[in-house]
């Protein structure tokens, strides 16, 4: 298979920008462009070089978006090696730009889809280069053949190069420690001059994404539910069950740019966690309704909570692409635990309830303890509520007797879950999709910090 | 689908020759044109922005005047000329021609820009600006060293094994040159960056200096003075080529190096550096950016800095040579800039040369005898490009009538009584020349007029019909509005040089008699016919130090004053890649890359004041204040603060509300850039 790729000369790229506003215009977009100028060091620390990345999409030898989209939106062109996605296929979900480290798809919100560089297909079909190759005024952009290109495979802000970006570059000629003046040297290095404020805008954020805040912690919650009743202790009354049911789907299907699409995202079970999870999930909410309806079988009974359990599990390994490193295994409100704490709760099991707390708050103060080193915000106040309110009523309901009533246990019940609401969109807050952008951040940290 | 060859006419060294695809009357994209060897890479992010440009929403598609509330409301072409005529005959009968001020800028190049001047003298006469706001102090100083403004072609910098960038900013201003200054770095030449800001342009400078604003001049002698001491300089082409090498050398002696290095406040580390570079590596080219030579000191620092390549035998040699503007292009001008700049010795009683656009405001309210009643405003922004923002807003206010063409509603525009339509660069074809490269460019037609929008060339002849005048410019009538009209007329300028329209629209031609290696004949046309550095002619024309010693500017934190000392920071207002002066902001396009103005300044200057990144500051001294977010440069030397120009006062960004109103040395030209301000927080 041919595969064409870009070329990239960090020597001759001016950070101009006239690459974004060629590919806006040759695409006819409105406010974005497929193409980004990121730069290391813009506030021209001394010691550093300023230098820039031009970067589109870089139509990946295995594409993590094509992989990770659930609804089969993605294809490789087998003449150009280009990848396509198709606006009609497109769900509008936008789990593309979690798995894309190059920050290739962006949301259109007029259309409801995602949109990504098409390798100017019919440029290239007509014999021509990319508009923004061939609008570049320094040269600083080539295109050509992947096998064909000079150059070497990494260049400076891409985060990875796992996905097989075709992409070239042109090393570095200038100097690592960028211009230097006496006068630059006198006037303090950054250690001792403020700070610039840190401006990389967050892909994820819980403002962004609280719907699928409510339908993860639902999940657990019903999945819990159901293996409370398979082990004896009563569940949540049907009505509760099936309305909370309603709102976690409703939310995360209205949270699609197309919801009326929202089938499409069971097409790629093969290979898409989010694909997987919808499935399972779907699964379980049709076989609880099967119970519901009077089938009643243990094996039923047994098989509707394995489903569920695998749901849940599906949902923890949909957020593989954004964790950071800390939580890369597991985090202290991965739905897995908050499923483990929910049925400890419900079936009254002391020792669990404690093992499961016991994990959480680990993983917890870890966590936080992390942070704190890293001089980032450690959310004091809401971590305070976060183990006072959700943990400390859980030491409370082991040490109840059964016979106080469920009318505390639904109170003390609904702490946990006030605990859990308040980790789970401390997890959306953590999460982060490496970017170009984000790679020049922690480059620039890396070279300051070895001056 | 049509392409189209045109080029870009902005005031912008690179002047692009570029492929303009035009799909349906509507022009779709902008692209490269590699029959200019010099922009062969193709246009910047503005050039691309045209498609937005003259489809622009906020274009200005018909005759507006202006209502007693202050808004805009459509009147007809019959309407707005009949008032226009009112007004003309009124202002020639009572107060006589001279009362008008016709003020034209350099927002568009182009020939049939002398239709303007050729109505107003047929119009009976009236005032207009000398000097120029861009770069007479540094072609004044060009022209009185080597008697002309040439310089090698942009391509031969490949062939340089040293540059000194002295400051220019190569990358945001004349990016096409950054793929020169590549190509020679590529071969192993030597980069010398000399800059205030740590620009992209220093980013692979070998050697970077950041000297006090205003004192490249004592940098220069400095460095003067270590060649003549090291013996580093060319004896033989000083003796065969040099006019008052003895008495510069005497005069760069009477400051030690020490006592420069204090007062440009560097290491002298760094001037021997420099020294050592300019007498050791040859050949060695300078450009010398436009942004140093507009303070009050600036035509004797060009001519310092012009010093140190007649000195190294650095001209007239491929990869040699000193780069500020290359004028060669300029066939079809009877008068070569810089003298066209200069008033006339005597007044020819038709056109009164009266106003100095450097104190555009103050010169205007001044004028007596007639005092101005009317202004014209064509191809500029005076408001917010010219110094002293306020006092050009009081001058202009105090008129009794304004007529501003323009294409959107510019800070300018906004003041006008009526505003009239103005074309783009593509509906009207023009001949452009350039001033870095040497080629002439059709700019061609190739879109209708959108709306009522008419050509001035158009304007011009339907004023003059109503008026009965007949205006003529190179003794012809000035051309009708017909396409077949307008090229007949460029034809005929262009006849005496064998060119053809046809040839222009394959694309760019090599300016007739165009010298690749400029001076390579070793001919300088000065008075003595020897590249002068001592220069009688400083004195006569300019009262002037025939030598070029280093003064103060006039606006130093070194001057005893107490502007001084109320005002200690430098406020530099440079050129950025997303505008030509007050151009291109406005467009969505260049929008989300340039959203709002930022005040550049040293992270330990801001915290000196309280100041945090990204904080509203005041930005002020005693003649105006812009209140503007903070954005903290470490590559900015300290006591400096930069916000770019061009940014429109609905920005809030309108710099010149900070300058003065006051000349270069020479020249005429306007020292917008010795400017203190102070910088506070805003609660």
């Amino acid at each position: 298979m041919s595969q064409r790729a870009f070329l990239f000369d960090v020597n001759r790229c001016t950070g101009c920008q006239a690459c974004e506003v060629a590919c806006a215009i040759e695409n006819e977009l409105e406010d974005v462009s497929w193409r980004q100028v990121v730069t290391l060091n813009e506030a021209r620390q001394p010691g550093v070089p300023t230098m820039h990345l031009s970067i589109a999409c870089n139509h990946c030898e295995e594409p993590p978006c094509m992989s990770h989209c659930p609804a089969l939106a993605y294809s490789k062109d087998p003449v150009t090696g280009r990848v396509d996605l198709d606006a009609e296929k497109c769900i509008g979900c936008g789990y593309c730009s979690w798995a894309c480290p190059y920050d290739a798809p962006t949301f259109d919100q007029k259309a409801g889809v995602m949109t990504k560089c098409t390798f100017c297909g019919e440029r290239q079909a007509a014999g021509l280069e990319p508009a923004c190759v061939e609008q570049c005024p320094t040269g600083a952009l080539g295109f050509g053949e992947l096998a064909d290109l000079p150059g070497v495979a990494d260049g400076l802000g891409m985060p990875t190069l796992e996905p097989g970006p075709s992409i070239r570059f042109e090393p570095w000629h200038g100097s690592d420690a960028g211009p230097t003046s006496a006068c630059a040297d006198t006037t303090g290095r950054p250690k001792t001059a403020p700070l610039p404020s840190v401006t990389t805008p967050r892909k994820i954020t819980v403002r962004s994404e609280w719907p699928l805040v409510v339908f993860t912690l639902i999940a657990a919650l019903l999945v819990a539910s159901q293996s409370a009743s398979l082990l004896g202790a009563p569940g949540l009354p049907p009505v509760v069950f099936f309305a909370l049911a309603a709102l976690g789907m409703g939310a995360s299907t209205a949270h699609l740019g197309k919801p009326q699409r929202a089938w499409r995202a069971l097409l790629n079970v093969r290979q898409s966690w989010l694909s997987r999870e919808i499935a399972l999930f779907s699964g379980f909410m049709g076989a609880a309704l099967l119970l519901q309806l009077g089938v009643s079988s243990q094996g039923l009974a047994i098989a509707t909570t394995a489903i569920g359990l695998a749901a849940v599990f599906a949902i923890d390994r949909v957020y593989d692409v954004a964790r950071s490193p800390e939580s890369r295994w597991v985090h202290s409100a991965d739905a897995v635990l908050t499923t483990g704490l929910l049925i400890a709760v419900l079936v009254r099991s002391d020792v669990g309830l404690m093992l499961v707390v016991l994990v959480k708050v680990s993983l917890y103060l870890c966590r936080k303890i992390l942070h704190h080193r890293r001089g980032l915000d450690i959310r004091r106040r809401w971590s305070a509520a976060r183990l006072g309110i959700g943990f400390f009523p859980a030491g409370l309901i082991a040490w109840m007797t059964p016979e106080e009533g469920s009318g505390s246990l639904l109170g003390l019940g609904l702490c946990v879950l006030v605990g859990e609401l308040i980790d789970r969109c401390e997890f959306y807050e953590e999460l982060e999709v490496p970017t170009p952008r984000g790679q020049m951040q922690q480059e620039l940290s890396t070279r300051l910090a070895s001056l | 689908m049509t392409v189209y060859t045109t080029a870009c006419p902005r005031n912008c060294y690179s002047t692009c020759t570029m492929q303009a695809e035009v799909i349906d009357g509507r022009l779709r994209r902008i692209m490269p044109h590699r029959g200019n060897q010099a922009t062969a890479e193709g246009p910047c992010l503005k050039g691309l922005s045209y498609v937005e440009r003259v489809v622009s929403p906020d274009r200005i598609l018909h005759p507006l005047r202006r209502q007693p509330g202050g808004n805009f409301e459509r009147i007809s072409w019959d309407e707005a000329l009949s008032l226009i005529v009112e007004k003309l005959e009124t202002y020639r009968r009572d107060l006589g021609p001279q009362s008008v001020l016709y003020f034209a800028g350099s927002g568009t190049k182009g020939l049939l820009n002398g239709v303007g001047s050729a109505f107003w003298r047929s119009y009976g006469g009236y005032t207009t600006t000398y000097g120029d706001l861009c770069w007479p102090a540094g072609l004044e100083a060009t022209r009185l060293t080597l008697g002309a403004n040439r310089h090698n072609a942009p391509w031969d910098l490949e062939n340089a094994r040293l540059i000194v960038l002295w400051g220019k900013n190569s990358a945001e201003t004349n990016i096409h040159q950054m793929t020169f200054v590549d190509q020679a770095l590529a071969k192993g030449a030597r980069l010398v960056v000399i800059d205030p800001r740590r620009t992209q342009t220093a980013e692979r400078a070998e050697l970077f200096i950041q000297p006090r604003p205003g004192t490249d001049g004592a940098l220069a002698l400095a460095v003067a003075q270590l060649l003549i001491q090291r013996d580093l300089i060319d004896h033989n082409f000083i003796n065969r080529h040099v006019r008052g090498f003895e008495r510069y050398r005497e005069m760069a002696a009477e400051v030690t190096v020490e006592e420069a290095a204090a007062i440009c406040e560097i290491p002298v580390a760094e001037i021997e550096q420099l020294a050592d570079a300019l007498g050791t590596i040859e050949p060695a080219t300078i450009c010398a950016g436009y942004g140093m030579q507009r303070y009050t000191n600036s035509g004797q620092t060009m001519r310092a800095m012009l010093a140190l390549l007649a000195m190294t035998g650095n001209l007239g040699r491929p990869g040699a040579g000193w780069q500020f503007a290359n004028l060669q292009s300029a066939v079809f001008d009877q008068v070569q800039d810089p003298i066209a700049f200069y008033p006339p010795a005597e007044p020819d009683g038709v056109v009164r040369v009266g106003v100095s656009t450097a104190r555009l405001g103050r010169d205007m309210l001044a004028c007596q005898d007639p005092p101005l009643a009317m202004a014209w405003v064509e191809r500029g922004n005076p408001v917010t490009q010219n110094p002293d923002t306020h006092r050009v807003l009081e001058a202009f206010r105090a008129l009794d009538f304004r007529v501003v063409v323009d294409q959107f509603l510019t800070d300018t525009a906004r003041e006008a009584d009526l505003v009239l339509p103005a074309k783009t660069m593509f509906e009207q074809s023009d001949v452009i020349g350039a001033y870095w490269h040497p080629y002439l460019n059709l700019r061609q037609k190739v879109l209708d007029p959108p709306g009522e929008v008419k050509t001035e060339t158009e304007i011009y002849g339907l004023l003059a019909e109503r008026m009965g005048l007949q205006p003529e410019l190179d003794g012809v009538p000035i051309p009708g509005p017909s396409d077949v009209e307008i090229d007949t007329w460029l034809e005929r300028r262009l006849a005496p040089f064998e060119i053809t329209l046809d040839t222009l629209r394959e694309g760019p031609v090599l300016a007739p008699g165009h010298q690749e290696v400029a001076f390579s004949d070793l001919q300088f046309p000065t008075a003595s016919g020897k590249i002068e550095l001592a220069s009688a002619e400083a004195r006569e024309r300019w009262q002037a130090d025939p030598l070029p010693r280093y003064v103060e500017s006039a606006e130093s934190p070194r001057r005893d004053s107490p502007e001084a000392r109320k005002y200690p920071l430098y406020f530099m207002t440079p050129n950025t890649k997303n505008r030509i002066h007050s151009q291109f902001n406005n467009l969505s396009l260049i929008r989300r890359v340039s959203d709002r103005p930022r005040a550049m300044i040293h992270p330990q200057d801001a915290a000196d004041r309280g100041i945090d990144d990204g904080q509203t500051v005041r930005l002020f001294n005693d003649r105006g204040s812009l209140e503007i977010a903070a954005q903290y440069d470490y590559g900015l030397r300290r006591g400096c603060v930069a916000v770019t120009n061009g940014w429109w006062m609905t920005d809030g960004g309108a710099v010149n509300v900070c300058t003065m109103g006051r000349e270069t040395d020479m020249g005429y030209g306007a020292a917008f850039h010795d400017n203190l301000v102070e910088v506070e927080k805003v609660r």
